[in-house]
């Protein structure tokens, strides 16, 4: 943004401001007096905005409720791969993968990401049969 | 968590608050958001209050915009947010679109005269035209406060000195009139904007 754009918004905000304090200081017949002069009737003007709110809210859930899907498939999916890295041999970086993806379950675990190269490939194949006997995955899951 | 941070409102703190709106309160916020829809008519794309509202309730349902429970009364933070948002679109690409294709249909050559003429420290010829549409957006609001305020020279020249970004205080002390006045002043500005303001800018467009 150049200097002459942000002076721009540095001064159309201080008339703003003003109109944001007068907006303040207005008594309640005074803000019905306002919208009546906008042309509006307040009952059905403060019904309007209302509507807006209850829109405003459905929708934040509907998304949050999205994403909380979309993390319990990725980590449906994380579980299925447990089977087939034991079986495949790409067990380091399945682990690295699962505890990047949940903090939870390292703590649980108790090991750094500095250990894991110090990890023998049994012990890392037997953390993740651990994971997956303990079910950690789902139970995080259930935790969110 | 620090301290301030335990103050931040909490998502469903936040919904109870807006479900808490008073109808004198969320008429208060309509009769901002037109003001503003209108006062920021040189980068609102015919955006209106609907527009500004509904982007203010969805920044602080994400809590993108954090309420401060014991420092700022909820309606203040609402209204302060709906302002956030329309001075935000002063700095999204392209906002002096406005003004800048009344520009180009007048005197697109004065522009890039301009242009080839300004100082060589600039970077870029974005900034070199950002800067244009920014001197000519602060032309063009003067214009617009001189021509939609042509009725009440005690407005005009408030606006004036405040686009000076001169503060209320200042501005009573050099215009000898009292606070009263001044907000009396303020008041007809505000409700010229929410009354006539979306009328005139269709008038323009």
């Amino acid at each position: 943004m150049s200097d002459k754009t942000k002076d721009i918004q540095k001064k159309i905000d201080n008339i703003a401001q003003e109109i944001e304090e007068s907006t303040l200081l207005m008594s309640d017949d005074e803000i019905n007096e306002e919208i009546k002069a906008m042309g509006e009737d307040p009952e059905a003007s403060a019904n309007k905005v209302r509507s807006l709110i209850q829109s405003s809210i459905m929708k934040q859930k509907k998304k949050r409720f999205a994403e909380a899907e979309q993390r319990i498939e990725q980590q449906r999916k994380l579980f299925q791969n447990i089977d087939i890295g034991l079986n495949e041999g790409n067990q380091r970086d399945l682990l690295i993968n699962i505890l990047s993806q949940n903090p939870s379950i390292q703590e649980r675990l108790t090991v750094q990401f500095r250990d894991l190269n110090e990890l023998s490939d049994e012990d890392v194949a037997s953390i993740l049969r651990d994971i997956k006997k303990l079910n950690l995955l789902r139970d995080q899951d259930k935790d969110e | 968590m620090s301290s301030e941070e335990k103050d931040f409102a909490t998502l469903p703190e936040i919904e109870e608050a807006l479900n808490s709106l008073s109808d004198s309160d969320l008429n208060r916020i309509k009769k901002e958001a037109r003001s503003l829809a209108a006062l920021y008519w040189f980068c609102s794309k015919g955006r209106d209050e609907d527009d500004l509202m509904q982007i203010a309730f969805e920044r602080v349902l994400t809590l993108k915009r954090k309420w401060s429970k014991s420092k700022v009364d909820f309606v203040r933070f609402i209204l302060g947010t709906v302002r956030s948002v329309a001075n935000h679109w002063v700095e999204e690409k392209g906002a002096g679109l406005e003004v800048q294709s009344q520009i180009l249909q007048t005197d697109e050559g004065d522009v890039l005269d301009q242009m080839e003429n300004s100082p060589s420290h600039r970077t870029s010829p974005e900034d070199e035209l950002n800067d244009q549409i920014g001197k000519m957006t602060h032309e063009k609001l003067v214009e617009w406060i001189d021509d939609f305020f042509k009725d009440d020279t005690p407005v005009q020249l408030v606006m004036l000195e405040l686009l000076e970004s001169k503060k209320g205080p200042e501005i009573q002390e050099s215009f000898g009139i009292d606070q009263t006045e001044y907000q009396t002043i303020i008041k007809r500005m505000d409700r010229k904007l929410a009354k006539e303001g979306i009328k005139w800018r269709r008038h323009v467009r």
